[in-house]
């Protein structure tokens, strides 16, 4: 095996005391895993050298997952049991995704708290499916890696709620993850566009990804990332042009418009025209109609813009806001970074660098930035040395109670600088009250309606008095992941009543028991699992390595030689392609044998070099 | 006054220190600190607001969360206590209003604001905030752009103003507390009124 390996500069094995950790951006339409290395962040790849995975996971009748492109091919066949832009659903109730249910081709389970969607393997809420897509990239990172990483640094819209960022939470702690911080994504991006410590003012992030949208304001200053205000709007992206262009080319075929594979393919097709007409003023896609027929759509980048305008459009509300929040004027501003695949688009970027009267930056991969920035905050916290980096956030949306009448009292104001804590004094209203209702609540509306319900819960033990009398000491505390906890207490008397708080549509312990408990009786699959990935890296580097050397010196050998090996590769080639680790182990132990004549050939012909210009003699001695 | 040792190297601290002097270790919290008090200030309605923010980052720099992510939890829950702390401190000092209403509390041992909501008792000052608030509607309903500029530029001056009295206000060390809390009052209105303002041309956007 090791003589297999020809080692590259700079690979050579240097004791790591870097403690290992990682950042996940966990997107809409793309993930992706990233770590520091050598004191550069860098993505990294899959066994194919693809470095975004598809957040798509397709569940199989037989209860087998595929998670990214090969779910992804399944989409057309299977669109029933796909799931994409599941970040959209993420710590979301039904009432909340009714907007999109006309679009999707899978099927929203109806019912209280979190939705779940219905899949030939069982009802699935949207933690789990997120978990599926956590595991892979885990796995990913440890293949890469050699060892588990510390912890995960996994990426938020800014603009997610509280519970929103429980989901993600969870859905972490389903895939086995322990989480580091949860950081918002355009602070990320602030931290990997190298607006480091030499840096300093006033930067906007503007972040349009595959389904959410976010505007942040930061300000810099030595290694130090103050968020000033965030904007944003959860359910805008990319996904919205996607589904624009897709309304059109349904429009066109209406006969076909309710089949959902034919749905799904037009989806696809949209997606790619959005990109590709990024660069060309126009573009075509080839469709197969459910009948069998294949047609041509053509799309002109006029057309598209004109479709795209008004869903841009709500871009700049939200950079309004958080200007006007901020107490920023516009010209104020030092750069304008943007980030997500969506800002690819040039109508958005010409709308940006028109709003703020200057280019944006767009030098680092939108759609790496996020992952990488990361990655870098993940090595900060598990104790690397990164003393001067700094991130302080804000809480994107204000917190409040319900009070008399159904409206909403503020208790946090939005852009409110985090960890915070506030306190709130209420008091009973009827003589002899034991027990008082408490409505958590996050938005900026003035009715409880309108806003998000986040928990409801009890005070109780509270000792009698008379209206009015006692004092009852509501306090929220926010930490830095932007996650809430509330407690109350009677202070008059000095009776305290402990509360635990859940979110409502987040999960509680026992479904989060549950589904760890399922997690642990599908562990025998995931060690499976585990040794099929190991298995196929060692295969894959035995592939390459032979075929480094077979470029460079395949002259050394004799024609049946080049034969075995040849025949010995194919076999590992099919192994490869199949899920038996120990087929791929042993076809790559085979490989290995076979080339033993190749590699020993080019070890005397690298001494033979050394030795050039040299008799024999004279090494004898 | 009783004297302070760090657990960790043994070095006196002064009451309210944040970090040890001499190891730098994060001290145990004390909630009964002023915010002036964990930023290492005087007690003063006078101060530069660049050197407040200044303080608030570099104590953050070394006691933030982030900074004990990898500690025993007493440790972290220290660190939380203390950040979230500073963090008020700089929320409640960098605004002049909540500046005024703190000191205005630290004084008379209640604050200004926190009982007056939606309440005025000075019928003058009613009718002029009534009619600002009849103006803004107007403006709404128009949807003048240049009217509403000017309504902003007014209540920016009337702000100012409010900030100049009050100053002077908490200059005196034995103020009369009514004008003082009136003063407060009208300016938290003035606050909303400018709120409501900004929300309003925000809708605009919808239009």
């Amino acid at each position: 095996m090791a003589l297999m390996q020809i080692a590259e500069p700079g690979q050579s094995g240097a004791p790591h005391e870097r403690r290992l950790a990682i950042g996940i951006d966990l997107g809409t339409t793309h993930s992706l895993v990233a770590t520091v290395r050598s004191a550069i962040p860098e993505t990294i790849p899959d066994a194919e050298g693809r470095v975004l995975l598809p957040s798509v996971v397709h569940y199989a009748a037989d209860g087998r997952v595929a998670v990214g492109y090969e779910a992804r091919a399944a989409a057309v066949e299977d669109p029933h049991n796909t799931i994409a832009s599941v970040k959209r659903f993420m710590g979301r109730g039904a009432a909340d995704v009714g907007r999109l249910a006309g679009h999707l081709p899978f099927e929203i389970v109806p019912g209280d708290g979190m939705v779940r969607i219905r899949t030939v393997a069982g009802d699935k809420s949207p933690v789990e499916v997120s978990a599926e897509i956590l595991k892979v990239l885990k796995e990913r990172a440890v293949a890469a890696l050699g060892e588990e990483p510390q912890g995960a640094v996994i990426t938020v819209p800014a603009y997610f709620d509280d519970a929103q960022r429980q989901a993600t939470k969870d859905a972490a702690a389903l895939a086995g993850l322990p989480v580091l911080r949860l950081l918002a994504e355009p602070t990320a991006a602030a931290v990997a566009y190298g607006l480091d410590k030499n840096s300093r003012g006033l930067y906007a992030v503007f972040d349009l990804g595959g389904g959410t949208f976010d505007f942040s304001l930061l300000r810099l200053q030595q290694g130090v990332f103050e968020v000033l205000a965030t904007a944003g709007d959860a359910a805008l992206g990319g996904d919205d042009m996607d589904h624009a262009i897709a309304e059109h080319l349904l429009a066109e075929f209406p006969d076909y418009a309710g089949d959902a594979g034919f749905r799904r393919q037009s989806l696809q097709l949209a997606r790619g025209l959005k990109e590709r007409l990024s660069e060309a003023d126009m573009a075509s896609a080839q469709l197969v109609l459910p009948t069998g027929e294949s047609r041509s759509w053509t799309l002109q980048r006029r057309d598209l813009e004109n479709w795209i305008q008004p869903i841009l459009q709500k871009t700049l509300t939200p950079c309004r806001r958080a200007l006007r929040d901020a107490g920023v004027e516009r010209s104020a501003i030092d750069g304008v970074v943007l980030v997500g695949g969506a800002t690819r688009v040039p109508l958005l970027q010409r709308m940006v660098a028109e709003f703020f009267g200057r280019e944006p930056l767009t030098d680092i991969d939108p759609d790496r930035v996020v992952a990488l920035g990361a990655a870098i905050q993940a090595d900060a916290l598990v104790g690397n040395q990164r003393e001067d980096l700094l991130l302080m956030d804000v809480l994107p949306l204000s917190l409040g109670l319900e009070t008399m009448g159904g409206l909403v009292e503020k208790i946090i104001p939005r852009n409110t600088p985090i960890p915070v804590s506030r306190a709130q004094e209420f008091t009973t209203f009827k003589d002899g009250q034991t027990a008082m209702s408490i409505h958590v609540l996050q938005g900026e509306r003035d009715r409880v309606e309108d806003n998000r319900s986040l928990a409801r819960f009890t005070l109780r033990g509270i000792p009698p008095m008379v209206a009015g009398q006692a004092r009852i000491r509501v306090t929220f505390q926010v930490d830095a992941d932007g996650l809430l906890a509330v407690s109350a207490e009677e202070t008059s008397t000095g009776v305290r009543a402990e509360v635990q708080v859940k979110p409502s549509y987040g999960l509680d312990d026992a479904a989060i028991t549950q589904m760890l408990q399922d997690a642990l009786q599908h562990a025998a699959d995931d060690v499976e699992h585990r040794r099929l990935a190991e298995a196929r890296v060692e295969g894959e580097r035995a592939r390459e390595a032979l075929a480094t050397a077979m470029a460079a010196d395949a002259a050394l050998l004799s024609e049946s030689e080049r034969q075995a090996i040849e025949a010995a590769r194919v076999d590992l080639e099919r192994a490869l392609a199949g899920t038996d680790a120990d087929a791929i182990t042993a076809a790559t132990e085979a490989l290995e044998k076979a080339a033993e004549v190749l590699v020993e050939r080019r070890m005397n012909q690298a001494v033979r070099s050394a030795m050039a210009g040299h008799s024999i003699d004279e090494w004898k001695n | 006054m009783a004297v302070l040792h760090c657990s960790q190297c043994g070095a006196e601290y002064a009451p309210c220190s944040v970090l040890c002097p001499a190891c730098g270790a994060l001290l145990p919290f004390d909630p009964s600190c002023s915010l002036f008090a964990v930023l290492g200030l005087g007690e003063s309605y006078d101060l530069d607001g660049t050197d407040l923010r200044t303080r608030a980052v570099e104590l953050q720099r070394r006691l933030h969360p982030d900074r004990f992510a990898q500690a025993p939890a007493s440790l972290q829950r220290r660190s939380l206590e203390w950040s979230t702390r500073i963090n008020e401190a700089a929320a409640v000092l960098g605004d002049p209003l909540r500046r005024a209403d703190y000191l205005f509390a630290r004084r008379y041992g209640r604050s200004a604001l926190s009982e007056a909501q939606g309440s005025i008792r000075d019928p003058e000052l009613l009718m002029r905030q009534m009619e600002l608030r009849e103006q803004l509607e107007a403006i709404s309903e128009a949807r003048d752009q240049a009217a509403l500029d000017a309504l902003r530029r007014q209540i920016a001056e009337d702000e100012q103003r409010l900030q100049q009295q009050v100053a002077q206000n908490l200059a005196v060390v034995e103020g009369g507390n009514e004008a003082l809390a009136g003063a407060l009052q009208e300016w938290q209105y003035l606050r909303k009124l400018r709120a409501e303002l900004d929300r309003s041309e925000e809708s605009w956007d919808f239009a």
